[in-house]
Formats: structure tokens, C-alpha cells, sequence
């Protein structure tokens, strides 16, 4: 028994056959893509899907955290459109750089606490809860911009989330990596992240061991929410302004992403590393389909063609592991 | 043997709407005691031990632990007297998609201190879980999925993982009434061993007789939500018959 041996096992359990065949695919998309469009084996063009897997990435894990306790928020993209639109308000009051990113966070924390206070102490389902709360928040996202753009004036926002570098990468890079890096230690090690995967794995177990299931659950969708806050920063000083429909197209590659990577919306599944891969599976494709210079709505058409094939992998997967 | 008492419930009842699952029962446990609880399916026998393990509010009553009254809102409360419940089904008490060494530290979860950092120690959580279950003279693999886990391997991993908490008092709820014999001895094995090591008491619910005087030391026959019988097992060897009748109300 030994450090190696851990480690050992926890690659096997990263890259289990979901792991092997999303880097496969990863390798299939770019590779066909790069027959396809000349520019897309360039260092430019993989900065520039590096650059798009930020916030998908980042609300890909926001979205993970919540699957991995057995909820699902489909509000993620109407938070992350919500906190950069809080910006730009403040922005424009000339409010200073650091109380308006803790009136962004502070409404975050809001989201996710009537969010998580819905899910687990009413009980109500989460997708109810968040169906509810992304109404909600679409329509006071449309009423504080009418329909229109506001610009982000507030320049440290702008250099804080996209215009600065740091050792040569952009900083919301940095920012993906740093987050990445901080969701995979809370999930594999701090006993809120493993207690995340009991209670989404079968609540009654913690529960009967004396876990408090509810605060775990609403402390899930701070998590989740404080992610999303993040993401919506970034898409928001990448185009310097904000709008309510911002992230609407986050929505369901944010959910896919985890899901490609293993996690289960009944809960107890769900890995960092794959949810990553899958992610930049959806980014390739998308990227890819604009440079084709084909209509860009085939990206939703191709998107949803592919979540139904390697979902479709999964489960006669799955079928393949019961029946041994 | 005047040995204390540790546990006792006092006029325990417990309605499900018109329903009345437990009514008035009163029951002591001692110091050290392996207490039986048999009974007919329905007879409250499941009810009166998930009030005793906080898993349910009883509707009158009250219960005693070391002679102080207490009142368990939520199985943590339980769990801080040092009852721990074990549920027919290890399904309820596992979580599948974890692997044994997680389970086992569920709630429990060994941690390393790095400054103001606590992180869960893993090495740890293989290694002791190992040994653990070792000392016992089973052998499982830690990494594995409970999933893939065999029903009588699950219900061992659970039994173990609630000795390895220390608790003063364990709770089976028909936690061997599922299982082979083989399997069946085990469990009882593993019980008296650590009953003769810790002095702990336990209560066996179970709905079949033979169960209950293969391993208690008394017995408390339940219908209907009533105690209907109480002996000690050397005194119901030979009256059997006397006990069943209880049961079945005749």
C-alpha cells in the first residue's frame, strides 16, 4: 500500500473506458477538423478554443458540482449573464473595481442559496427550483438592460478576467486552471467533495451515518453558483459588455460536458479530468463548424447528433459492465 | 447479573396516521446485553428501532440512555451517544458508486493537517480500512466498488464499518434475516467477539425465532406494536411453543 499505489488506481478510475474514448474523440474531432479546414491545426486556432473552453470548461465544472450531489442546475447560464450584467451596471455608476466584484459574488451567493435552500430544505426538485429561478432571473436580466447591451467600462474588471497575461497565457487561462485545479482537489480531497458523491450516490447512507445532507446540498449550489459567477466574468470581459441572453448557448454543453464525462444526473458519478476532456470535445466542434464557414446553426445540429451517438456508447457500455 | 441499564424506552408510541405501529412499549436494556426483538411482520419491531436510532420521531414517550433522558432529532444525535443503527438492506447503508474504503469511512473520513489545510488522508483510508477488516479474518479489497459487491459482503463491510465507530449500543434492524447461514455465523461471530471485548449492548430485531435465540441473551416478543412476552433465552428453550403462541396472539 502506498502513495503509487493510489495513484495507480486513481488513473485507472479517471481514465476508465469513458476517459479512454473522450480523449479518442478528442484526437478523431481535431484530426478531422484539421482535414477539413486548413487553419484549424494552427497554434492561433487552438489558442482561440483554449481561449472559448474557459467558460465553457468553467461552467462545465459548475454544472458538475451540482450533478455530482444528484441536482442539476439549469440556471447556470441565466447566473453567469446575471453577474456580468451586475458589472457592467456598476461600471457604469463608477463604482470602484472591488465592491463591484463583491456585489457580483454577493448576488451569486443569493442565486445559489435560494437555489440550494429550495432543493434540499423544501425538497422541491432542483430542476424545478432552477427552471424557476432562471425565469426569474431572465426577466430581471431584460429589465435591467432592455433588450440592449451594456458595456463593461470598469477597465481592472476587464484586465482581471481577459486583457492581462500572465507567463505568456491570457488570464482567464489562468483563471481555468486555477479552478479546474481547486474543483478537483475539493471532489477528491476534502470531506465536503467526497460527501457530495455519497449524497448524490444514495442519501439515505450519509444520512443514517448522521451527515447533514441539506447542508451539504445547499452548499453544492454556492459552489456552483460561485463557478458560475467566474464564467460569466470571463464571457463578459471577453466582449466587454453584457447582455441577458449572453449565455443562453452555455446551457446545455454545460450540462452535456459532465454528462459525456460520466457523471449521472441521479447523482454519485462525475470526474473533473473527464468533464474537461468532454467539454473540449464540444469546443472543438464548435470552433470547427465556424471555420467551416457552414451556417453556424449546424454546430446545435451536430452538437445534439453527438451527444445522442456517445450517449447512446454509454449506456451499451454500461449494459456491456452489468452483464459480465 | 445487575448490570445497568443502558438504554430504556418508557411508554414508547408511535402513530402513522390512524395507525398506531408502537404502543406503550417499555423495554431495558443492559450493560453488555445482546436484547432480542422478535416478532410478525408488522409488528413494530422496525419502528421501535429507528425511534430508538433518531431515524423516527415517536408521537409519546421518551427514552433513556445511561438513565438521562434524551430526545434524537436526526441519526447524528444518536450517533453522538454512541448508537449506531444497521439497517436490513445494505443498500440503504452503502453508497454503490463509492468503493469499500470510502464507505467504510463515511462520515468518519481520516484526515491529514497541512498548516490550516485538512485534507482527507487516503493512504490511510486503504491501509486502515484493511486492517481493519483483517482483524476479523475477512479479507476485502478496498478498492473496490461496493457495486460489485456480493448482498452478504455488503451486509459484513456494514456490520464491520458500525464496530469500527465503537459504538455502545448497535441496533440491527433484520440485518442477518436476508442472509445464508454461512454468512449468518459469521455476522453472529463478529458480534459476540466484539460484545465480549467492548462490553457493548446490542438489539436484534428479527422476525424469525431461531435467529434471536441463537444469539440473545433475552427476549421480548412484539404484535401488533405491544410487548406480548419477555424471557430470557434459557428459560424459552423447550417452551418455544409458549413464545410462538405469544407471537401469533393466540
Amino acid at each position: 500500500m502506498g502513495f503509487q499505489e493510489i495513484i495507480f488506481h486513481d488513473i485507472k478510475e479517471v481514465f476508465n473506458i469513458e476517459g479512454i474514448l473522450l480523449v479518442i474523440a478528442n484526437v478523431g474531432v481535431f484530426i478531422a477538423f484539421s482535414i477539413g479546414v486548413p487553419t484549424f491545426a494552427t497554434i492561433s486556432n487552438i489558442y482561440v478554443i483554449f481561449d472559448f473552453l474557459s467558460v465553457l470548461g468553467i461552467a462545465a465544472l459548475a454544472e458538475l458540482t451540482v450533478l455530482v450531489g444528484g441536482e442539476i442546475d439549469v440556471s447556470v447560464p441565466m447566473q453567469m449573464a446575471m453577474v456580468a450584467i451586475v458589472t457592467a451596471l456598476c461600471s457604469s455608476y463608477k463604482i470602484p473595481t472591488a465592491a463591484s466584484l463583491i456585489i457580483a459574488f454577493l448576488i451569486a451567493v443569493l442565486i445559489g442559496c435560494v437555489n440550494g435552500f429550495f432543493t434540499a430544505y423544501i425538497q422541491l426538485p432542483s430542476f424545478l427550483v432552477t427552471l424557476a429561478t432562471n425565469a426569474l432571473l431572465q426577466g430581471v436580466a431584460i429589465i435591467l438592460t432592455r433588450y440592449s447591451s451594456l458595456p463593461i467600462m470598469d477597465m481592472r474588471v476587464l484586465e482581471l478576467f481577459y486583457r492581462t497575461s500572465i507567463a505568456g497565457l491570457r488570464i482567464n487561462l489562468v483563471w481555468f486552471i486555477v479552478i479546474v485545479a481547486i474543483v478537483a482537489f475539493i471532489l477528491k480531497y476534502t470531506r465536503f467533495g467526497r460527501r457530495a458523491y455519497a449524497i448524490g450516490g444514495n442519501p439515505f447512507a450519509p444520512w443514517n451515518l448522521g451527515i447533514d445532507i441539506r447542508k451539504n446540498k445547499l452548499e453544492l449550489f454556492l459552489v456552483t453558483s460561485m463557478l458560475s459567477a467566474v464564467a460569466g466574468l470571463i464571457l463578459g470581459a471577453r466582449a466587454e459588455s453584457a447582455r441577458a441572453d449572453m449565455a443562453t448557448a452555455y446551457l446545455l454543453p454545460a450540462i452535456a460536458a459532465p454528462v459525456l464525462g460520466g457523471a449521472s444526473l441521479t447523482g454519485g458519478y462525475g470526474s473533473v479530468i473527464r468533464t474537461i476532456l468532454a467539454a473540449l470535445v464540444l469546443q472543438q466542434l464548435t470552433v470547427g463548424v465556424y471555420a467551416l464557414g457552414v451556417e453556424p446553426a449546424m454546430y446545435l445540429v451536430l452538437q445534439g447528433i453527438a451527444l445522442i451517438i456517445i450517449l447512446t456508447i454509454r449506456i451499451a457500455l454500461q449494459y456491456r459492465l452489468y452483464k459480465k | 447479573m445487575a448490570e445497568s441499564i443502558v438504554l430504556e424506552t418508557r411508554n414508547l408510541t408511535k402513530c402513522f396516521g390512524a395507525v398506531r405501529a408502537v404502543q406503550d412499549v417499555s423495554i431495558v436494556l443492559r450493560k453488555g446485553e445482546i436484547l432480542g426483538l422478535v416478532g410478525d411482520n408488522g409488528a413494530g419491531k422496525s419502528t421501535l428501532l429507528k425511534i430508538i436510532a433518531g431515524i423516527l420521531q415517536p408521537t409519546s414517550g421518551e427514552i433513556y440512555v445511561d438513565n438521562k433522558k434524551v430526545r434524537f432529532k436526526h441519526p447524528r444525535d444518536a450517533i453522538e451517544k454512541g448508537i449506531y443503527y444497521i439497517p436490513q438492506e445494505p443498500s440503504v447503508a452503502l453508497v454503490e458508486q463509492l468503493n469499500v474504503a470510502e464507505n467504510f469511512f463515511l462520515n468518519n473520513e481520516p484526515i491529514r493537517k497541512i498548516g490550516l489545510i485538512k485534507l482527507l488522508n487516503w493512504d490511510a483510508f486503504y491501509k486502515e480500512t484493511r486492517e481493519f477488516i483483517e482483524s476479523f479474518g475477512l479479507r476485502f479489497d478496498p478498492y473496490r466498488k461496493v457495486r460489485e459487491l456480493s448482498g452478504g459482503e455488503r451486509q459484513l463491510l456494514v456490520v464491520v464499518r458500525a464496530l469500527y465507530r465503537r459504538p455502545r449500543i448497535l441496533l440491527l434492524d433484520e440485518a442477518v434475516s436476508a442472509l445464508s447461514v454461512r454468512i449468518k455465523e459469521q455476522i453472529f461471530d463478529i458480534l459476540r467477539k466484539y460484545r465480549d471485548r467492548t462490553n457493548a449492548s446490542m438489539i436484534f430485531v428479527s422476525h424469525i425465532l431461531e435467529d434471536a435465540l441463537a444469539l440473545c441473551e433475552r427476549i421480548y416478543v412484539m404484535r401488533l406494536g405491544k410487548i406480548v412476552f419477555e424471557a430470557p433465552t434459557k428459560e424459552i428453550y423447550g417452551k418455544e411453543e409458549l413464545a410462538i403462541k405469544m407471537w401469533r396472539g393466540e
